[in-house]
């Protein structure tokens, strides 16, 4: 996919004006819809997301310099019309790799062995960190399989005294971390 | 507009209409309040996937609209060994309490009957201490089955652990017995007990008392080679121990006279 040739100044006013007439105002539009099409390159499955959230907006910056900057249309409906084309692009170009990988990590065609026995142990090494409280409850949480799972989730906010939603914002801060530690552990056993 | 989570899985596979899809791709430009339900559908999808739970048509779609970057791979990556895991160290209690309601309600339409009565409750009674000796009886607690796993793998000898080094008591005077301070242990500690010439036991059972008290056991400890004779290495976590003194028991899978090590925590 080719790459934006960046924002200039003037671009980048132009860009402000898409939202607003204040500049504070502006700015601050700006940077809640840089964010948001971060999420939305995320949700669409992108890697390097932040990356591409610039690239719509340098290709944004690009077509209101040949229009003098003047839009009717709703700016995030505008944004979105150049999101999703970087989403197909993006798709596009990632297609064959997509096929490798479905092989990579299909449940019926499990991980190469030397790897997956890395990640084993590694994973061992972050879970044996976390405090045995958090442990026990991604153990209970991921233990559960197909109709067994609900019973067992509320078993276990029954025993966190939290809501499933607590619940659930809990297993994700708790996979954050073992993600981030697996990932530190993978790099030294390369 | 609210989504359901119906529509955010959808959303995720690409099977909504593309107006819809519009829709929900304008709330997450647009506020902040979708990421949340989202993260969540995509970690059910995720685990539909590796229960096989996803129907041939949905099965495509998540391979060709949602595996599409290195995240989502490692993503499920990362769920299928958490699983691994789970299964692994899972309470016993979760596999057995459906069986034992569905042995129970049938024992019980066939011993209903009142000239049964006696016969039914003593009945229940047997099948409970049978499901109790078999199941249940396992007192050993999580951190116990984890450290036994620990133990089973092969103990690298370059490692991170902090290191305590004994000879058995019955070669010592126990008074005698080295000293340690918590405050130097790392998480998990790595003890090395040298076992007598001759001694070529493979495998032992450590039982870990303070006092009278056990504390800690592991159920199978592995020894080792080293250029000056046999050691059992052995990790145990830290948290067990406290300031005191320690008795480290192993106990030979043939029942013969057990090894005793002794240990002062300060």
């Amino acid at each position: 996919m080719s790459k934006g040739d960046g924002l200039t100044p003037k671009g980048f006013e132009n860009l402000l004006a898409l939202f607003s007439e204040d500049r504070e105002e502006a700015g601050e539009k700006y940077e809640a819809a840089r964010a948001g099409l971060h999420r939305y390159f995320r949700f669409k499955g992108c890697s390097d997301s932040a990356s591409l959230a610039d690239e719509t907006m340098d290709r944004v910056a690009a077509k209101l310099e040949t229009m003098d900057g003047k839009i009717e249309a709703n700016p995030i409906a505008f944004l979105l019309g150049f999101a999703s084309n970087i989403v197909l692009e993006y798709r596009r170009s990632v297609a064959k790799e997509i096929e490798y990988h479905e092989n990579l990590h299909s449940p019926r065609a499990p991980i190469e062995k030397d790897r997956k026995e890395d990640e084993g142990n590694c994973l061992n090494e972050c879970l044996a960190r976390l405090p045995e409280k958090d442990r026990d409850t991604l153990v209970v949480y991921y233990t559960a399989r197909g109709a067994e799972k609900q019973r067992r989730r509320d078993m276990l906010c029954k025993r966190l005294g939290c809501s499933v939603g607590a619940l659930y914002t809990q297993i994700h801060r708790l996979k954050l971390t073992v993600r981030e530690c697996l990932n530190d552990c993978m790099k030294k056993s390369l | 507009m609210e989504q359901t989570s119906e529509n955010l899985r959808k959303y995720l596979l690409g099977s909504l209409s593309a107006s819809e899809i519009e829709e929900i791709d304008v709330q997450i430009i647009s506020d902040t309040n979708l990421s949340d339900p989202l993260a969540f559908a995509e970690n059910e999808l995720i685990e539909d996937y590796l229960d096989g739970a996803l129907t041939p048509e949905e099965e495509d779609l998540f391979r060709r609209n949602f595996l599409t970057s290195n995240e989502r791979r490692s993503m499920v990556g990362e769920t299928s060994l958490l699983r691994e895991y789970a299964d692994r160290f899972s309470e016993p209690l979760v596999t057995v309490t459906e069986p034992a309601n569905s042995v129970f309600e049938k024992l019980r339409s066939i011993f209903a009957r009142p000239a049964f009565a006696g016969a039914t409750a003593l009945a229940a009674l047997l099948i409970a201490l049978l499901v109790w000796q078999t199941f249940i009886r396992d007192s050993s607690t999580q951190l116990e089955r984890e450290y036994a796993a620990m133990n089973l793998r092969d103990i690298p000898a370059e490692n991170s652990f902090s290191s305590i080094s004994l000879i058995s008591s019955n070669l010592r005077d126990s008074n005698s017995a080295p000293r340690h301070s918590v405050n130097n242990l790392t998480d998990t500690v790595l003890v090395r007990l040298a076992l007598p010439a001759g001694d070529d036991a493979a495998t032992f059972k450590a039982v870990i008392s303070r006092g009278s008290t056990k504390v800690f056991a592991v159920a199978s400890v592995k020894s080792y080679q080293n250029p000056n004779g046999r050691e059992v290495k052995m990790l145990l976590p830290r948290s067990i121990l406290e300031k005191g003194q320690y008795q480290i028991r192993l106990e030979r899978p043939s029942g013969s006279g057990p090894l005793v090590f002794s240990l002062n925590i300060e």
